[in-house]
């Protein structure tokens, strides 16, 4: 019941929502005294229509997008399924290799308070920096524009991780450890049946707040360095000035960005524990 | 990993303590040499930040002998839990050594089942999980069908049989101990070490796994080291209680026989003749003297070797 | 191939758009004419060599006839030898997939048409052109080799060549792209202040640094006595954010590369305040640039890359083309804009956004000439010393002759039928000030505002 309510309540602040959106949106009247030779060279907010695309149009782009998502009309011009596609590549790739690199370090600074102290200075230097800051050094010395988006999310999806994997392994309860040490087990088969799954929770945490970072910051690096992925496809339709693209954009960016979380946060759900 | 080196005690400690008249009378002479041998263990913090060093305890010498259940009877602070961690080599002793059936122990090993006070079990393993890891580090080589039904014997033996795949999180506090205990037994240790076991338990649930436990170690002989700071637990399961004076500089006051017999049950225990002189030499003990034991006689090297002390009946029965 | 956009056929279209010679329907057929013409050549060189009387020669080929004159000749001679080292001078391209960059604006056109136009399948070349976020974009993936070759401004390769805001890296500019076709854009709301003395405390944007925009700029707002680096604020701004800042009123005008001025007007945002070709009629802005390892270890490539390019820019320039064009460039994979923006940008028929004068006829709006003269080069120098973008002595021409390829641009165009200019230097009038590119340092030192 609790949950038809919740839905009830969604549905009518989504209907509000609509609501002001097209009230806000709603075209001036056309200016009727425009000779017709100049009326045909100007644009419609030029004669009186609002520039902010209302519901009904951002809903029929979305339609056309959604009826034809992959389609390629050269290199510059892709479904936005295909931008969407490309984009995630990308971000999971450079995750993926964020992964591979910060768990295992996560890993040796979280069990070795020497390396957590050596480590932290260069972590707290580089954590704060915006990854689009690297963006300029990673196409100079990369020399790859892919390589290098790819670069940048692996740069920004790397600290949470770490410091998320560090904590995690630092804060394993010490009385597994020494059942451990009681049975002795080796220090491969403890980090596997024993740190490992007692770490898992905060890792995925670490991993689901990367991918949140890397999925925003993708748009960003693909808007700044073009050539595919839904940032370009941003940037490509805000350079025709059409809102109703970038619309469409905002809410696919959304609602990946909504898949990506909760996919991570099941997979959280089922490496979890209760004590 | 291959065991610890034998390394003998140096033959200083050794000697003197083996012809020592004031040594308890060795039960099994010659033929049957202690399973446990603890000399001169000291623990001692060593100074910083402008405190002195802190000595926990000092001169800690006693033996158990193989299929003996051992209790260690003392106030909170005096280093129970500490000792308990050297004896299980979690932990490393300032001074003395420990030697268990004739090595000495330098480190944890699967020779020792140790029992957590607060169970320490793995929340994200079930029950059974739980205990097949202990077995497959203590049995590396058997199938996993063999691990599994060796965890499954112990599982049954403390009575958890129903709940071999519930995890730790949908157990009661005493059921979380039955596992520890179970996991404890199923490495079929030479020792067992328990720090507290049933501590952290409400008295009913306490009572019954006393019961349990007395019923597991008559069955199985398992030598046994428990830490308590209940008396009549003591009573119930130890064969001898050691009893520790209060820290700093902790020492063995003395070693008490229990001298009820092996068929004494919870339940019917107020009914054997020598309960409550027992109970009162150990309440005596904690409530007056503890604070009070003479140092005086640490011996360099061999340690205080403490009086061994058979309860006399009292004079006028109890009423 | 299928053409990629739907709204632009370029083999239709072609057909009857004739080839770069004129003498032929379809390129197809100047291609193949021009070989068989080259066979032709030979066959007849050889045939004078072996019989050099005349009277002789005809008196055989009678006899025998001509193709057994030859195949009697054959038999002696390696013809087929002969003609292939011929067709090996032409240059048979290293590399045929090519990938070119460029920014979307109407600048660009020659670049961008030459695609879904045929221009690169004509010279043999599979170019892809694809768009670029911006110009310090372009840059890194041209010196990272990302793009064979790319758009550039005019003023780019010299900076590079000479590392400014950046490593020196060679590069080299065969080719302009356009000349004139930018505009001073102002917001709506300073419709009455057309005077430039009253911009005080105005905020411009330019799409770069090292861009035409930017001197441009400067000269014009220096010219009416306002210092650009203190009377007024000048930002960088990638082209396609300039319509939104000026809605918003970050900015207060923009000198920019269409169609950005225009699509201000089309979406009611502001309004031409002046054309640059006021400033300085035929003056150049965008460029086709390529680095001088390109050029060096693909010659070939290079060669036909650069005559599609002159292809393409010399059909532009022929102002009966430009509504195709605007067709051709106008699909999201090229500009993404509105065909009537771009039309009114190429054909010079345009909105104004002004209520006095509310359309506009010019038709030298925007042209398209490749002759990168040397006399360019010098003039952008003169305005990079000007305003502190490179220190120090410069060897003006030496620069010059270094980047533009002026020279080869000629004997492409040449060798293509075009008539290029006989001098690579000239003299501007650039707002009525004369520019001599011989005493380059004596028109720097006769401006009273600089750095």
């Amino acid at each position: 019941m609790e949950y038809v309510k919740s839905l009830i309540v969604t549905l009518l602040i989504l209907a509000a929502l609509l609501g002001v959106w097209a009230a806000g949106t709603r075209d001036g009247v056309a200016d009727t005294s425009v000779d017709p030779e100049l009326a045909a060279l100007l644009g419609p907010s030029a004669k009186g229509e609002s520039p902010v695309p209302g519901p009904e149009d951002v809903g029929a782009a979305v339609w056309g997008h959604l009826k034809d998502p992959f389609y390629d009309k050269g290199p510059n011009d892709k479904g936005i399924g295909t931008q969407l596609f490309f984009s995630l590549v990308r971000v999971l790739g450079g995750f993926g290799l964020a992964v591979i690199v910060a768990v295992p370090l996560g890993f040796v600074i979280g069990s070795s308070p020497l390396m957590q102290r050596s480590l932290e200075p260069f972590i707290q230097i580089l954590k704060p920096v915006s990854p689009l800051a690297w963006m300029p050094l990673a196409l100079y010395v990369i020399k790859d524009a892919a390589q290098s988006s790819i670069f940048v999310i692996w740069i920004c999806s790397v600290w949470p991780l770490l410091i998320n994997t560090a904590f995690g392994v630092a804060s394993v309860r010490p009385e597994w450890l020494n059942v451990a040490r009681c049975h002795e087990v080796g220090w491969l088969r403890r980090s596997f049946t024993v740190v490992l799954p007692a770490a898992a929770p905060t890792i995925l945490t670490g991993m689901k707040i990367s991918i949140g970072i890397a999925w925003l910051v993708i748009v960003a690096a693909e808007m700044l360095v073009g050539g595919t992925g839904i940032g370009y496809f941003v940037w490509n339709e805000w350079n025709n000035l059409s809102l109703t693209n970038v619309i469409v954009a905002i809410f696919a960016i959304g609602v990946v960005g909504m898949v990506l979380d909760q996919g991570l946060a099941g997979l959280t759900r089922l490496v979890s524990y209760e004590e | 990993m291959p065991p610890p080196p034998y390394r003998r005690s140096p033959p200083m400690l050794q000697a003197p303590l083996a012809h020592d008249p004031r040594l308890p009378p060795d039960p099994h002479p010659a033929s049957a040499p202690p399973l446990i041998e603890v000399i001169n263990l000291g623990l001692t913090y060593p100074a910083r930040r402008g405190q002195p060093p802190f000595c926990v305890f000092e001169g800690l010498s006693f033996t158990i002998q193989k299929g003996k259940f051992v209790c260690l009877l003392g106030h909170s602070g005096c280093g129970k839990t500490s000792l308990l961690n050297i004896l299980a080599g979690l932990q490393k002793p300032t001074d003395g050594a420990v030697v268990l059936a004739g090595k000495e122990v330098t480190g944890p090993s699967l020779d020792r089942g140790v029992i957590f006070q607060h169970y320490a079990l793995m929340p994200w393993r079930s029950v059974l999980g739980n205990i097949t890891f202990a077995v497959r580090s203590r049995y590396p080589q058997w199938s996993k069908t063999r691990g599994r039904e060796h965890a499954l014997k112990y599982i049954e033996l403390v009575g958890l049989g129903e709940a071999a795949n519930k995890r730790p999180s949908e157990l009661s506090g005493g059921m979380k101990q039955r596992v520890g205990i179970a996991r404890g037994l199923a490495i079929e240790p030479l020792m067992l070490l328990m720090d507290e076991p049933l501590g952290a338990l409400d008295a009913l649930t306490r009572g019954s796994l006393q019961d349990e436990l007395r019923r597991i170690v008559t069955e199985t002989q398992q030598t046994s080291f428990m830490i308590t700071h209940d008396i009549d637990e003591a009573i119930l399961l130890a064969d001898r209680i050691v009893l520790m004076s209060n820290g700093p500089n902790a020492v063995i006051a003395e070693i008490v026989n229990n001298p009820l017999p092996a068929t004494r049950t919870r339940e019917g225990l107020h009914h054997e003749a020598m309960y409550y002189p027992l109970r009162n030499h150990l309440m005596d003990f904690l409530v007056a003297r503890s604070a009070h034991v003479e140092r005086t006689t640490i011996h360099p090297g061999k340690g205080r070797v403490p009086p061994i002390i058979d309860v006399q009946p009292d004079p006028t029965p109890s009423p | 191939m299928p053409s990629p956009t739907p709204a632009f056929d370029s083999d239709a279209n072609l057909a009857h758009l004739g080839c770069s010679c004129g003498k032929h329907a379809i390129p197809e057929a100047h291609n193949v004419s021009q070989e068989a013409r080259l066979d032709d050549i030979i066959e007849k060189s050889v045939m004078k060599a072996v019989f050099p009387n005349d009277v002789q020669r005809r008196r055989f080929i009678k006899t025998v006839g001509a193709s057994a004159a030859l195949a009697a000749l054959s038999s002696v001679l390696p013809m087929g030898v002969a003609k292939s080292l011929a067709q090996e001078a032409m240059g048979k391209p290293e590399k045929t997939d090519l990938k070119v960059g460029f920014i979307p604006i109407t600048c660009a056109t020659p670049i961008i048409m030459a695609e879904p136009m045929g221009f690169y399948k004509k010279h043999g070349l599979n170019v892809e052109v694809i768009k670029t976020a911006g110009w310090a974009v372009v840059r890194d993936k041209a010196i990272n080799k990302e793009y064979d070759a790319a758009h550039m401004l005019t003023p780019m390769p010299l900076a590079l060549s000479l590392g400014a805001g950046s490593d020196p890296i060679p590069f080299r500019m065969p080719a302009v792209e356009n000349i004139n076709g930018q505009a001073i854009t102002l917001a709506n709301k300073h419709k009455n202040k057309r005077d430039p003395k009253l911009w005080k405390g105005f905020k411009f944007a330019v799409p770069f640094d090292y861009s035409m925009h930017n001197f441009l700029l400067r000269y014009y707002v220096a010219e009416h006595g306002l210092d650009p680096d203190k009377d007024i604020q000048i930002r960088v701004v990638p082209p396609p954010e300039m319509v939104a800042n000026l809605r918003a009123g970050n900015v207060d005008g923009y000198l920019a590369p269409d169609p950005f001025n225009q699509r201000a007007v089309y979406d009611g945002v502001g309004f031409l305040h002046l054309l640059t070709k006021e400033i300085w009629d035929g003056h150049p802005c965008c460029a086709f640039a390529a680095s001088q390892e390109f050029i060096d270890t693909m010659p070939n490539t290079y060669m036909a890359l650069f005559r599609s390019i002159i292809d393409a820019t010399d059909f532009a320039s022929d102002k009966s083309n430009r509504k195709e064009i605007s067709k051709a460039v106008s699909p999201k994979n090229y500009l993404n804009q509105p065909v009537t923006v771009l039309e009114q940008v190429l054909t010079g028929t345009y909105a104004t956004g002004l209520k006095e004068q509310p359309i506009a006829k010019d038709p030298e709006r925007i042209d398209f000439d490749p002759f990168p003269y040397h006399s360019m080069a010098v003039w952008i120098l003169t305005q990079m010393k000007r305003w502190g973008y490179v220190k120090g002595d410069l060897d003006y021409q030496k620069v010059a002759e270094d980047v533009y390829l002026a020279t080869q641009a000629a004997e492409v165009m040449k060798s293509m039928g075009m008539k290029p200019p006989s001098t690579t230097y000239k003299k501007y009038m650039v707002m009525g000030k004369e520019f001599d590119p011989a005493t380059p340092e004596a028109y720097l030192n006769s401006f009273a505002i600089k750095r």
